[in-house]
């Protein structure tokens, strides 16, 4: 491997470093990289952590009745189970729409009533609490209610507190007129939901006390179902679509962000671009400096050709620098992208880098995925072998009588 | 004479676009040299010289004409075919050493080898082995910029003969040495032309190393002057 000698015998010398903006370049290589790692890091992370805050809290997938009459939730929870072996768990939920009063204060909240007894097999909250516990059944006879941390903050609630809900019911015989029901709650504990809008406004209680309140007898919406396999989501979505029939809808964890996740997904490859332009720029003065670099030693490339080096091996001294310096681009960049990764996560918590209404989510995670790594790593030693390659072969082309006239 | 044909040279025309004409370098140039021998080229400035010497030794292709080596058409050779035939049957030797800054004296002898594809160490071995030959084993990790001009046409000169060429081209060696190196040099010429059994071709200025060569060739104009 004469090439790869000579390669690594000519990058690291003063001729190399000391007289061309190769450490410049190198530099800049660095931060395209870095910069890659970060705008693809929070990308995936924001993707994942709004993935896992739907998936906890809304479950995998939803089946509401929008047809008319009740169903037989028993039995047709039955039925669906045997519709699809992916099916793991489920629960009954009912959805209101409420105003919570508190202190004078009101304000409009959603409520989720979910089975107390069967809620944790489906939902995962265990990572979420902020204060209190996740215990639904109540001791007395004030049910209790988890609420989401923004709401707590708005409203001035602690765990312990109880608060007044008043649920707006449309008259059955008019139905423009609408009828009060009104209930009280205790705070059992209060959560970060993950996503601002819930944090903001949404509260889950026990399925029987939210009927009770809203005086709907042992009615609901609909049931929450768990997957074994989370990718085969669509898969479940379209059999049970098909096997329900009318009168039914089936929502998936992504529906009810579709357009959230496919922006995040567009604007990352987006990003990746924009970003790439950066390592472009790095590109174009790697070039630069293998030009000046040639240029410099043009009497030295003669030589080479004078005793035997062949011509493509010349590119391939060239090429195997400019691939080093991709290698040594790729792995600081990585370093100091991760850096920046660590510093964004922990400027995160100190300084609330992320207004949630406006990303809607509080705090987004960082992830670094294999197939980002690949794509960052590829296309960073593809632009720079390019790079070399070009004016290498402007130097392999030299005729050494002209390189040799050079003293 | 026994002695077989190494190199035959038949009628080399060489030119350079100049403008909108034609300067025409070599017009005709015929040579037999065989296996020993030593040649050494005058002329003045712009004669031809340097030229010839280059295409004989495949740096430069002349416009028409034949070069056969030892019963091998060189013209038919591509790139990669001339650089391997370079690094096996010839050496060079120039007026300045074209020594590689960064490199050692005996990393400087020891390219052609590495080149070659021959291990570091076998290509050290041999790198050493000359420079001592050469008078220069306490020189071997000394850079270009840490030798006198004649120790480095001496390196220059190892470099030439480390894969053991069977011809050896120099163009002006003694040319930019003073006279006491320039007659070292000279003497080891041709001590290694003895020692190797080199053909050895050496175009100079210096009418007094010139006149030391069995058999002497002077260009004028492009073409053989008579002698």
């Amino acid at each position: 491997m004469m090439e790869l000698w000579l390669a690594f015998r000519l990058l690291f010398c003063k001729k190399t470093f000391g007289q061309t903006n190769i450490m410049v370049a190198l530099i800049g290589l660095v931060i395209g990289v870095a910069c890659l790692v970060v705008a693809m890091a929070v990308m995936s992370g924001f993707e994942t952590t709004l993935r896992k805050s739907v998936v906890d809290v809304a479950g995998h997938l939803q089946v509401i009745r929008t047809g008319a009459g009740t169903p037989q939730w028993d039995e047709l929870e039955k039925k669906i189970y045997e519709m699809d072996p992916q099916l793991q768990a489920s629960l009954k939920f009912l959805f209101l729409e409420a105003v919570l009063a508190h202190k004078g204060e009101t304000l409009g909240v959603s409520m989720e009533g979910v089975d107390a007894k069967k809620w944790r097999q489906v939902l995962d909250f265990s990572k979420r609490v902020k204060a209190g516990s996740l215990n639904l059944v109540s001791a007395d006879e004030i049910p209790h209610a988890l609420i989401g941390e923004g709401l707590a903050k708005r409203m001035g609630l602690s765990v312990g507190d109880v608060f007044r809900v008043v649920v707006p019911i449309a008259d059955n015989l008019d139905p423009h007129r609408f009828g009060r029901h009104l209930g009280q709650f205790r705070v059992g504990g209060i959560l970060d939901y993950g996503k601002y809008e819930w944090n903001e406004r949404f509260m889950i209680v026990d399925l029987q006390a939210a009927q009770d309140l809203a005086k709907i007898g042992d009615r609901i919406n609909g049931l929450i179902f768990k997957i074994k396999d989370l990718d085969q989501t669509s898969n479940v979505y379209f059999n049970l679509m098909s096997k329900l029939g009318s009168g039914y809808l089936v929502r998936t964890w992504r529906d009810a962000n579709e357009n959230l996740f496919q922006a995040s997904q567009g604007e990352k490859v987006v990003i990746f671009f924009v970003v790439f332009i950066i390592m472009l720029v790095a590109a174009f003065s790697v070039a630069s400096s293998f030009y000046v670099n040639i240029f410099q030693r043009y009497p030295d490339l003669a030589i080479f050709k004078t005793v035997g080096v062949r011509p493509r091996s010349l590119v391939k001294v060239y090429g195997y620098q400019g691939l080093f310096l991709g290698v040594v681009g790729v792995f600081f960049g990585y370093l100091l992208g991760l850096s920046l990764c660590f510093l964004f996560v922990w400027g995160q918590r100190v300084f609330h880098l992320m207004p949630g209404s406006v990303y809607k989510l509080n705090e987004i995670q960082v992830e670094i995925k294999f197939l980002d790594t690949i794509a960052i790593i590829t296309s960073t030693l593809v632009i720079c072998l390019l790079a070399s390659i070009f004016p290498a072969r402007r130097g392999a082309q030299l005729n050494p009588v002209e390189g040799l006239r050079y003293e | 004479m026994n002695k077989d044909i190494l190199l035959k040279v038949t009628n080399i025309v060489k030119s350079y676009q100049q403008g909108m004409g034609e300067l025409s370098i070599l017009k005709g140039i015929n040579l037999d040299l065989y296996t020993g021998d030593a040649l050494s080229i005058q002329g003045v400035s712009g004669a031809g010289k340097s030229t010839l010497l280059h295409i004989l030794g495949t740096l430069d292709r002349p416009q028409s004409g034949e070069i056969n080596f030892d019963g091998r058409d060189v013209m038919a050779m591509n790139d990669d075919e001339l650089a391997r035939f370079r690094n096996d049957e010839m050496g060079f030797v120039f007026q300045f050493h074209h020594l590689i800054a960064e490199f050692t004296a005996l990393e400087n002898v020891a390219l052609p080898c590495r080149v070659a594809g021959e291990s570091k160490k076998l290509a050290a071995h041999k790198a050493e082995e000359l420079l001592d030959i050469l008078g220069l084993r306490d020189r071997l990790e000394h850079y270009p910029q840490q030798l006198s001009g004649g120790e480095l046409q001496r390196v220059a000169i190892a470099r030439a003969l480390v894969r053991r060429p069977r011809i050896l081209l120099a163009d002006e060696p003694t040319g930019n040495l003073d006279t006491q190196n320039s007659l070292k040099v000279q003497d080891l010429f041709f001590d290694l032309q003895k020692r190797f059994d080199l053909t050895m071709v050496i175009v100079t200025h210096d009418q007094q190393f010139a006149q030391r060569f069995p058999r002497k060739q002077v260009i004028r104009d492009g073409v053989w002057a008579q002698s």
